[in-house]
């Protein structure tokens, strides 16, 4: 075993333990707050109070998605924990990043390019739903390992061997989130890019190393498909994949978004912000331009990069919904870039280059760390807001006259309440669900959500609520009387069914549902 | 004493590593002030010296008024706690036992024990935690000086011992299992072959003339209190008699054993299975080295005893089969007991086994506390989670509550009402996954966080003006028509609109049905003699 980690240089020394140390306390440090405040989005809901199943994430086709949980928390979502082990696996996850593209091994080059990534307001994305936070944290560690393995395979004895496990770890990623495939793509092509730039290597050399790790990464897609073919998930949003005909025009559309995100600002990642990190990827760029030797190899160069920094779009050029400017892709993404962007300043000999890649540092990385604290500042008073509003609305129900908690009532929500948005007062110009607008009070939710404080059990979980309950009387009652919360008309409770309106672009659509059920009054 | 704390760079190490590990686990209840339900007065007044003696405990607040003047600090309590407890474990494991924990091995071994999930219900009541914590260091000392005085000036240091077992048992009784099962393994550690009676008696005589001369008092300061009206009569300070403890032997030592196999909330019976695998293996061993030792019945002796101390507390109360904490909260399955013994004894277990082991002994060591390691964690956070979220639950339900009664037609602004509370909701139990078998578990799960007999404590502890005074007795001049409708009425349970009734300056909450039945039957009893 040590013999075998040892040829593949992955036995720790004392640098990297130093710096993996160092890099992991930074980056628990950054997300102290969040990691200290329980919080969970609106997804997590009931898995907070039971347990995370391995067939929890089947109906999506996501059937890895909930091993890591399993096997590391006997299937619970854990305070502290949950962000603990999720950055215990980014951050090696990052270290083999920076042993695949051959950053110079210094303490200083790994604390550096670990923690600037992993201090990225893209990773706050994965803390929203504490239910996956391990699992897509892990994603990126077995992505990148099933590289590194690839990696080896032209020199390797033990073809077989190395292929099988890069292909698991690439076939269980996916298998837990495809949009992962960003990641592998990204991180080759650095990988492509870093070989012909410093280690002196012919395209057809990269052809013959790389290679393997084509064919590695085609065939655990090729078993992906397969598996969701026998496992068939509900036809959910995001597996629908792009048709061949529409490809050639999204190759276009494609290569604009991977540029322009260069410029697009989200919530928490501001002009400013974005400036500086575009200025550090124009100089790795320049700096690549000026290390070529040759103008042939500057052209390769300069097409390699520009190929890199279209595959952050993958996943964008491959699936029907739209994906672009959503922080929890880009994290697979684009994130990789500007990591890729640091590595070939840290690797330029020239000293004026590692200067300035610590000047970059020392602006980002703070800059980092204080977007994720208003971030996690926003997150924490939007979570008490909405609960707030929660515990209000129990009290309503608690307090209503029809109400009998040893009832059991159909539920049903209209609408929900984002209350993160309230308290950021920056501008942007594309949202992000996941870092701001996504509500903790989702409707959809809306049923585990009222019971989660309250002392009763009082929803019917298996039936909604059925077209013989739009009875005149409720009808009439929100077609004319009912209101958005706070109205005191907000809540209905008869015998068999609770109704709550939260706002009113909800009560306008149930209205309309309601029209198309019964154009008459019932 | 400064020999005690002379720490060498092993035992420091070892105490960090421990240290940490706990903060670790329990970093979340440590950053946010969470409390049970005693505490809502500590939280606002200070605990005085004085503040135990209601229950015989009259060293429990000594070392909190030292360290913190008898406040309830957030962070501090915990921390500090952690300080002495995993203090302990270092000079347990290094002076005590005298093993040389300095192979990573070794610290793995540590960290296991000291994040073993017996310290949770420890941790329930905030007012006690840092002085249930501190007992252990205390009675570590206690067994130091025990051990001194085998080989040095014997009346001195058993003196010491005395009386530092003393305070702690003046704390918290309950600690004794802790001097009880250490004292049995330091013999078992020392058995030699042919071991003579006389070097039998020579060790065993500090510990126990120290353990005498500690109990002795207790029953004599007992009675002293209850004269002096400063002490009642609580469910867990009547001593057993001496047949019964004789009696009591045989079942006791099934109870020891059953309790090791016997899950609870938060101790899956893979958890247990796990340590008792261990615990057995230690005693296998001891009696396979007895017998090749030509020691057998010494071994037999002292494992039965051993037993025997590890359920020390419930061998030494008497507890009254029909009583309530009897079938909630028996001594025999109290976690906060455990915790006094079972972290010693696996301690003891993991060094014991590895010394002169050979190398597929250590793997499998090493093996098992890297598995306890793991459910400790999981089960720690799972507490912590499960006592953050039902404490929660409970304060907004409290909220709720206060509000409507405030909102109440006969509510009057700056009156202060008699709060009878009916009933109580305890909701944690919500957001835990009980595994299979699992019982009790009173105060790691299923204890509200306010209880119907301190209501004015927990009432009066958010609104701007207090409202709520202690709960009286219903004289003749309550009784309306309202009220025997209101008590009569079995739907007038919160969240009824009916469940708050209010007159005069009496004011009754009943939150369940359960709660409410009792006081209907007294109070149709009492009105009925009245007619």
């Amino acid at each position: 075993m040590k013999k075998s980690l040892a040829d593949f240089k992955l036995i720790f020394n004392k640098t990297d333990i130093e710096a993996l140390f160092i890099s992991f306390a930074l980056i628990n440090l950054a997300f102290l707050f969040h990691s200290l405040n329980f919080m969970w989005g609106n997804h997590d809901v009931g898995f907070i109070k039971d347990e995370l199943l391995l067939t929890s994430g089947l109906f999506e086709g996501r059937f890895t998605q909930f091993i890591p949980y399993r096997l590391l928390t006997m299937g619970q979502i854990l305070p502290l924990l949950n962000n603990l082990i999720g950055f215990a696996f980014l951050t090696l996850a990052l270290w083999l990043l920076a042993k695949y593209w051959r950053i110079p091994v210094s303490r200083l080059n790994y604390i550096l390019f670990i923690t600037f990534f992993a201090t990225e307001p893209y990773t706050l994305s994965w803390m929203y739903f504490a239910f996956i936070t391990i699992s897509c944290l892990l994603w990126t560690l077995l992505a990148i390992l099933g590289l590194y393995l690839s990696e080896y395979i032209a020199t390797s004895a033990c073809k077989k061997t190395l292929a099988t496990a890069a292909i698991l770890c690439f076939y269980i990623t996916l298998g837990g989130y495809p949009p992962i495939i960003n990641t592998f793509f990204v991180c080759l092509s650095g990988r492509l890019t870093i070989a012909y730039l410093f280690e002196n290597k012919s395209l057809k050399d990269l052809w013959h190393t790389y290679k393997y790790t084509l064919l590695n990464i085609f065939i655990a897609a090729l078993l992906f498909k397969l598996t969701l073919k026998i496992l068939p998930p509900d036809n959910v949003y995001n597996l629908e994949t792009t048709p061949l005909t529409s490809l050639p025009a999204k190759f276009l559309t494609t290569l604009k978004i991977a540029f322009m995100q260069f410029f697009i600002t989200v919530p928490f990642m501001e002009r400013g912000y974005k400036i500086i990190l575009a200025l550090m990827s124009f100089t790795a760029i320049i700096g690549a331009i000026i290390k070529a030797p040759t103008l042939k190899h500057r052209i390769f160069t300069f097409l390699l990069i520009c190929g890199t920094i279209w595959l952050t779009g993958l996943t964008t050029f491959l699936v029907v919904p739209h994906t672009e400017y959503v922080s929890r892709i880009d994290f697979y993404g684009f994130a990789f870039l500007y990591a890729f962007f640091l590595a070939l300043l840290l690797k330029y000999k020239a000293n004026i280059s590692h200067s300035l890649a610590i000047l970059f540092m020392l602006i980002l990385i703070p800059f980092n760390i204080i977007n994720d604290y208003r971030t996690q500042k926003v997150w924490k008073q939007g979570f008490n807001a909405e609960f707030q509003i929660l515990n209000r609305i129990t009290e309503r129900i608690e307090n209503h006259p029809n109400f009998n908690p040893k009832q059991k009532y159909r539920f049903h929500p209209i609408g929900d309440i984002s209350l993160r948005p309230n308290f950021y007062r920056n501008s942007f110009d594309v949202d992000d669900v996941f870092l701001l607008s996504l509500p903790y009070l989702a409707m959809w939710q809306g049923a585990n959500l009222l019971e989660f404080y309250s002392p009763y059990a009082y929803i019917n979980h298996k039936t909604p609520l059925l077209p013989s309950d739009i009875t005149p009387e409720v009808y009439d009652f929100f077609m004319t009387q009912s209101r958005p919360w706070p109205h005191e008309n907000s809540i209905y409770i008869n015998k068999n069914i609770i109704i709550v309106v939260y706002n009113q672009i909800g009560l306008d659509e149930f209205r309309y549902k309601i029209r198309q059920l019964y154009p008459q009054k019932p | 004493m400064r020999h005690f704390f002379n720490l060498s760079k092993t035992e420091i190490s070892c105490w960090l590593w421990m240290f940490s590990a706990l903060c670790l686990c329990f970093s979340p209840l440590m950053f946010h002030l969470t409390w049970g339900n005693h505490d809502w007065l500590p939280l606002l007044v200070d605990s005085k010296l004085s503040s135990g003696l209601i229950e015989g405990r009259f060293s429990q607040y000594l070392l909190l008024n030292l360290a913190l003047s008898g406040k309830i600090l957030p962070i501090f309590n915990i921390l500090f706690g952690f300080i002495l407890y995993t203090l302990s474990l270092t000079l347990l494991c290094t002076r005590f036992f005298k093993f040389t924990p300095n192979k990573p091995l070794d610290k793995l071994f540590l960290i296991a024990i000291a994040t073993l999930p017996y310290i949770i219900e420890i941790l329930y009541f905030h007012f006690i935690t840092f002085s249930l914590l501190s007992w252990s260091l205390i009675i570590t000392l206690s067994l130091l000086s025990a051990q001194k005085a085998i080989k040095k000036r014997f009346v001195y240091n058993t003196l010491v011992s005395a009386l530092l077992l003393f305070i702690a048992l003046g704390g918290y009784p309950a600690a004794s299992g802790m001097f009880a099962t250490l004292t049995c393994l330091y013999l078992i550690k020392d058995l030699t072959p042919k071991y003579p009676l006389k070097k039998l008696i020579q060790n065993i005589s500090p510990f126990a003339a120290s353990f005498i001369l500690a109990f002795l008092p207790l029953p004599f300061i007992y009675e002293w209190l209850k004269q002096h009206n400063l002490m009642i009569e609580i469910y867990n300070t009547k001593p057993e008699t001496f047949l019964g403890l004789i009696e009591k032997v045989p079942s006791i030592i099934c109870i020891s054993i059953k309790s090791l196999l016997q899950p609870q909330p938060f101790f899956s019976l893979s958890f247990k299975l796990l340590s008792a695998a261990l615990i057995f293996y230690l005693i296998s061993t001891v009696l396979l080295r007895c017998c090749k030792q030509k020691n057998f019945i010494t071994g037999i002796l002292l494992t039965t005893a051993l037993f025997i101390a590890a359920k020390f507390p419930a061998w030494l109360v008497k507890e009254t089969e029909e009583s309530y904490y009897a079938s909630h909260d028996p001594a025999a399955f109290m976690v906060r007991a455990d915790f006094y013994v079972i972290p010693c004894l696996l301690m003891f277990a993991f060094f014991f086994l590895k010394t002169n082991a050979p190398r597929w002994k250590n793997n499998l060591l090493f093996s098992l506390a890297a598995i306890l390691l793991f459910f400790n964690i999981n089960t720690n956070l799972d507490f912590v989670k499960t006592y953050q979220l039902g404490f929660t639950a409970e304060n907004l339900l409290l909220e709720r509550i206060s509000e409507r009664f405030q909102l109440h037609q006969d509510y009057k602004r700056n009156k202060i009402y008699h709060i009878t509370q009916l009933g109580e909701i305890s909701t944690r139990a919500k957001y835990h996954t009980p595994a299979q078998a699992e019982k009790y578990g009173y105060y790691t799960l299923t204890v509200p966080f306010t209880r119907y007999w301190l209501a004015n404590e927990h009432f009066n502890f958010y609104p701007a003006t207090p409202f709520a005074a202690d709960q009286i007795a219903i004289d003749p001049q309550y009784i309306t028509p309202e009220i025997i409708n209101f008590i009569n009425d079995k739907n007038a349970v919160w969240p009824s609109e009916k469940a708050i009734y209010i007159y005069e300056d009496l004011g009754i909450i009943a939150l369940t049905s359960k709660g409410k039945a009792p006081f209907t039957e007294q109070f149709n009893q009492f009105s009925g003699t009245l007619k």
